[in-house]
């Protein structure tokens, strides 16, 4: 994105970019360091205790998908994620108009190259990952639903920081 | 017969044992359904499926579950082969597919299955029958191949209902990880 474009979101830009570069293994940490941009005080936690946090602080809204774009461009800072059993999931929403998900390649349960087709038009993503999956490494090149398949990507939330 | 060609012998044997998969992911007594189990559906079956499944009549496959494979089928999976299906279109755009059907031999719907064989919007499912009662699998098994970030998952089995005739499962919900050994 130029930065004419991003007037008012080359601060949430800025900490995603650098994120994704610092953190390029951990989706927890690179969501952290972007958090620390906005909440100095912000403590590290791990992808599931941070949904947990997201959705019980008032500090945090949870604001839905089609908001998102807007609210990044805006230069608002918006996390979302998913907790899972194991590990889960946490991403930044990165600035930028929406796109196709997809467009790469991924390998298939026998090893051969697929080409990962969209589903739909959905904001961007800053996304970090300790795994291999392609869709969950984003400097604002893929979307927030790329990380996960369908059905796991309806029970990702995303919440807005709003602060004391 | 010479010493070696015993030995020959019985190597093919044994590779020809191995790859009969009788043994499925240590789901002992269980078939791995293979793509290679599935045929395209004929035109005239696929007039007996919903409307809805018409727009990909060139892409559906009836895969027959077997306890051997001299053994005749009751009980077949029919489902449309989604990646060969987008890799005909322009847009690759993923559709709102039916979901795979689980039929008899006379085309009496059984069950639906929660994913897509064999491939689903991004997954894999594995599906696995066996438990076999009167040339019936009473008992299939669905895990998923998930290469994104929530990784593997696994469905609650399809039990047979003999009363019913038909398949259920007591919780749609996946889980999270590998199925847990009996």
């Amino acid at each position: 994105m130029a930065e004419n474009q991003c007037q008012k979101c080359h601060t949430l830009k800025a900490a995603c970019d650098e994120a994704f570069v610092r953190y390029p293994h951990s989706c927890s940490h690179s969501v952290w360091h972007v958090i620390k941009k906005y909440v100095p005080g912000q403590p590290y936690l791990t992808a599931n205790s941070l949904v947990h946090n997201l959705t019980t602080s008032p500090q945090w809204q949870e604001v839905p998908i089609h908001e998102l774009s807007r609210l990044a461009s805006e230069g608002a800072l918006v996390v979302g994620g998913a907790a899972e059993s194991s590990h889960g999931h946490v991403i930044a929403v990165y600035p930028g108009q929406a796109k196709f998900d997809g467009g790469y390649y991924y390998k298939s349960r026998e090893g051969k190259d697929i080409l990962a087709g969209p589903h739909g038009i959905y904001p961007l993503a800053m996304s970090t990952s300790m795994g291999n999956w392609p869709g969950a490494k984003s400097k604002g090149d893929k979307t927030v639903a790329d990380p996960w398949g369908l059905d796991k990507f309806k029970k990702v939330k995303f919440w807005k920081y709003i602060g004391d | 017969m010479r010493p070696s060609l015993y030995l020959i012998t019985f190597l093919m044997h044994f590779v020809l044992l191995i790859s009969s998969n009788s043994l499925a992911a240590g789901y002992e007594g269980f078939r791995e359904l293979k793509e290679k189990d599935c045929v395209l559906l004929g035109e005239k079956d696929v007039q007996r499926l919903p409307t809805v499944w018409l727009k990909y009549k060139d892409f559906i496959k009836i895969c027959q579950l077997k306890k051997s494979l001299a053994s005749k089928a009751k009980v077949s999976i029919i489902s449309i082969w989604t990646d060969d299906y987008l890799n005909a279109q322009a847009t690759k755009m993923w559709e709102d597919f039916p979901l795979t059907v689980i039929v008899d031999d006379h085309f009496n719907k059984l069950g639906t299955l929660p994913e897509h064989f064999p491939t689903d919007f991004r997954t894999e499912p594995i599906i696995y029958y066996g438990k076999w009662k009167s040339g019936i699998p009473t008992e299939i098994r669905i895990d998923v191949y998930n290469p994104t970030v929530s990784g593997d998952y696994y469905y609650s089995p399809f039990i047979w209902n003999d009363k019913d005739k038909k398949y259920y499962t007591k919780d749609k919900e996946s889980k999270s990880g590998k199925r847990p050994k009996p």
